[in-house]
């Protein structure tokens, strides 16, 4: 169970990370999401 | 030869300046003739000689020079690499395999001059106002190139004939001397590659082709340097394959377990070379066709709006093919390890990824259909596989693939670590963590492309491309810090390998040969009835775009030749075959 929730917030977590990525490409691009 | 270099750079140091062409009888003459631009022709123009083909023969000899161009400055830059390594980890394995792979591009070497000859007789003999309107715009860049070219064979026969003789104190000046090598060679090719751009974004000259004067501005067309970073990448990953193949080749014929051994690490390193380089290419491959849309909107329409789009088509295939491939050899190499992967059964689940992608990469926008499918179908578009022939769909199988051949990789890799650290299991998960992430966001992006404007979509492909390229970073650095933690590695047993999966090098090999055939093809071809893109118009009876069918053909030919005269390559590398130090034990374990 702990495990499971971990693995949530970890998925969670990179989550944030690859729209965090997103987000500053976009904005280098001009472009919005 | 040194020495003759010498004498012309002191005797006609003039002779090497930009400024200085155009001061002789002969260059005023020559610049004379193109003072209204570049030459109007018409048919008589164009010397024919009977049973001879002009387009094709020249398309043969410079696709020929440019297979054994491509491998010969390839090799040497990850040759320099393995052999620093070996040096810096003092292995004399490294440095064997390093001597190896350069001995193979000599054979070749030898070829590349052959066929540029040949290229430049043709170019001269059939295409003559071409080649002098070129000559006219490029005359001090082919001077340099000339002189480049000796200096390239220079410091080719010091690196590979001084291997031995450089040992111990004198490596350093033998790993400069590979420096230099590789500097040469690049430079050689991003000047070679200004004549093919000024042919299809010309820079330098007016809208009649009139010369400013300044080379250096014919030199850096706007295509220029895409293609330049796009080809030195594809030459390392060329380079790969073809001494992969090579390896296969002697793998299969070896005769004892050390020289399996030693060919089985070789082709596992040669693999490893062509697909890592391999994983950037799309991404240089997008930039330049970036570049050919904002340099004229018309030439990227040509290219994927229309009769080429088709050929995309096949280099789909041809790259799923090496994908397939690459992955297949990688797979095999699990057998390398003590026992059963734990991680094996996951290889099952890869390849239905890697099929899916493929299927959904190849799945072409229009199809071509008689009236009644037509009719019969509802539309030129699938009704339901239609939207997975755009580009939103293609880029993420792209990507998908490029995770599924890094997530093999690191499968084998991980396998090979004993006794991880305890939080190993919570870096795991993390990194799984991070896939379904990276997954879940180049599909969201895919999806999100079909509902914004082109601009918009063109540039999700970036957030996807780095998403792709994170992931890696983050996989890379987490198995490090559990490797540099870990009680050792296991033991590989190099040379248990399957026949099969050699030829899975050959299929790399092939694929990248006809790969690279077709999509030189393609660029070049967009010029359509130009030699030189809006500039000076082809006037010969060759000035049409050829059926895909005929077009496929030649470049077959050609795949076909190269492969003919690599295998003499091959067979030459071993005929010359002095004896060789072979790997001290087959349980080595080194890895790249």
């Amino acid at each position: 169970m702990i495990r499971a929730i971990e693995f949530s917030l970890f998925v969670i977590g990179a989550c944030i990370v690859f729209y965090v990525v997103d987000l500053l490409f976009m904005r280098w691009q001009g472009l919005t999401l | 030869m040194l020495l003759v270099f010498v004498l012309l750079l002191v005797i006609g140091g003039d002779f090497l300046l930009p400024h200085a062409y155009g001061q002789s009888q002969d260059a005023v003459e020559a610049g004379a003739a193109f003072q209204s631009g570049a030459p109007r022709l018409t048919l008589t123009d164009y010397p024919t000689y009977k049973g001879i083909n002009s387009r094709v023969a020249v398309w043969i000899a410079a696709q020929l020079h440019l297979f054994f161009a491509a491998f010969v400055l390839g090799v040497p830059i990850f040759v320099l690499v393995i052999e620093f390594i070996g040096w810096r980890r003092r292995d004399l394995r490294y440095d064997r395999m390093a001597h190896e792979f350069i001995k193979i591009s000599m054979g070749a070497f030898a070829l590349t001059a052959t066929s540029g000859g040949l290229l430049v007789f043709l170019l001269v003999v059939l295409y003559p106002a071409l080649f002098a309107y070129l000559t006219h715009v490029f005359g001090p860049v082919m001077m340099l190139y000339a002189l480049l070219f000796l200096a390239e064979t220079v410091c080719l026969y010091v690196y590979y004939y001084g291997w031995d003789a450089m040992q111990g104190r004198l490596k350093p000046a033998h790993l400069l001397t590979g420096l230099a090598l590789n500097i040469v060679g690049t430079v050689l090719l991003v000047l070679a590659n200004s004549w093919a751009t000024f042919m299809m974004a010309p820079s330098g000259v007016d809208a009649a082709g009139v010369f400013g004067g300044d080379a250096w501005a014919a030199v850096a067309s706007p295509l220029w340097m895409p293609l330049n970073v796009h080809r030195f990448i594809a030459n390392i990953a060329y380079g790969g394959a073809i001494v992969g193949a090579y390896a296969a080749y002697k793998f299969l014929s070896g005769r004892t377990a050390e020289e399996k051994a030693h060919y089985d690490w070789m082709g596992y390193t040669a693999n490893w070379i062509a697909v890592v380089a391999l994983l950037p290419l799309p991404f240089a491959g997008y930039w330049m066709t970036k570049e050919v849309y904002a340099y004229s909107q018309q030439m990227g329409i040509t290219l994927m709006g229309g009769i080429f789009a088709w050929l995309f088509i096949i280099q789909a295939v041809l790259i799923g093919t090496i994908f397939l491939a690459a992955n297949f050899y990688l797979w095999c190499g699990m057998g390398r390890l003590d026992g059963r992967s734990r991680t094996a059964y996951l290889v099952k689940y890869i390849a239905g990824v890697l099929v899916v992608c493929f299927l959904v990469w190849f799945t072409p926008h229009t199809l071509v259909m008689t009236a009644r499918e037509i009719s019969a179908i509802g539309g030129t578009h699938h009704p339901v596989l239609g939207p997975l022939g755009v580009m939103s769909a293609k880029n993420s199988a792209v990507n998908i693939m490029i995770l599924a051949t890094f997530l093999t990789y690191q499968l084998f890799r991980r396998s090979l670590i004993r006794d991880a650290p305890p939080w190993a299991a919570r870096a795991t998960r993390l990194q799984i963590a991070f896939y379904v992430a990276a997954v879940a966001n180049i599909i969201g992006l895919g999806i999100y492309g079909y509902f914004v404007p082109a601009n918009v979509r063109i540039g999700l492909s970036v957030p996807q491309v780095m998403t792709t390229l994170l992931l890696i970073v983050v996989c890379v650095v987490i198995d490090e810090l559990i490797a540099a933690r870990s009680g050792g590695a296991s033991k590989v047993y190099w040379g248990r390998m399957p026949r099969r999966a050699q030829y899975a090098l050959f299929t790399v090999a092939v694929a990248f040969t006809w790969l690279m055939g077709l999509m030189g093809y393609i660029r070049s071809s967009i010029r359509q009835h130009w030699h030189v893109y809006t500039v000076m118009r082809d006037g010969s009876a060759d000035a049409f775009t050829l059926t895909i069918g005929h077009a496929t053909a030649v470049v077959s030919v050609c795949v076909l030749l190269f492969l003919l005269l690599i295998l003499f390559v091959f067979w030459l590398a071993g005929f010359g075959r002095t004896q060789e130090v072979t790997p001290r034990t087959a349980a080595a374990t080194g890895l790249p």
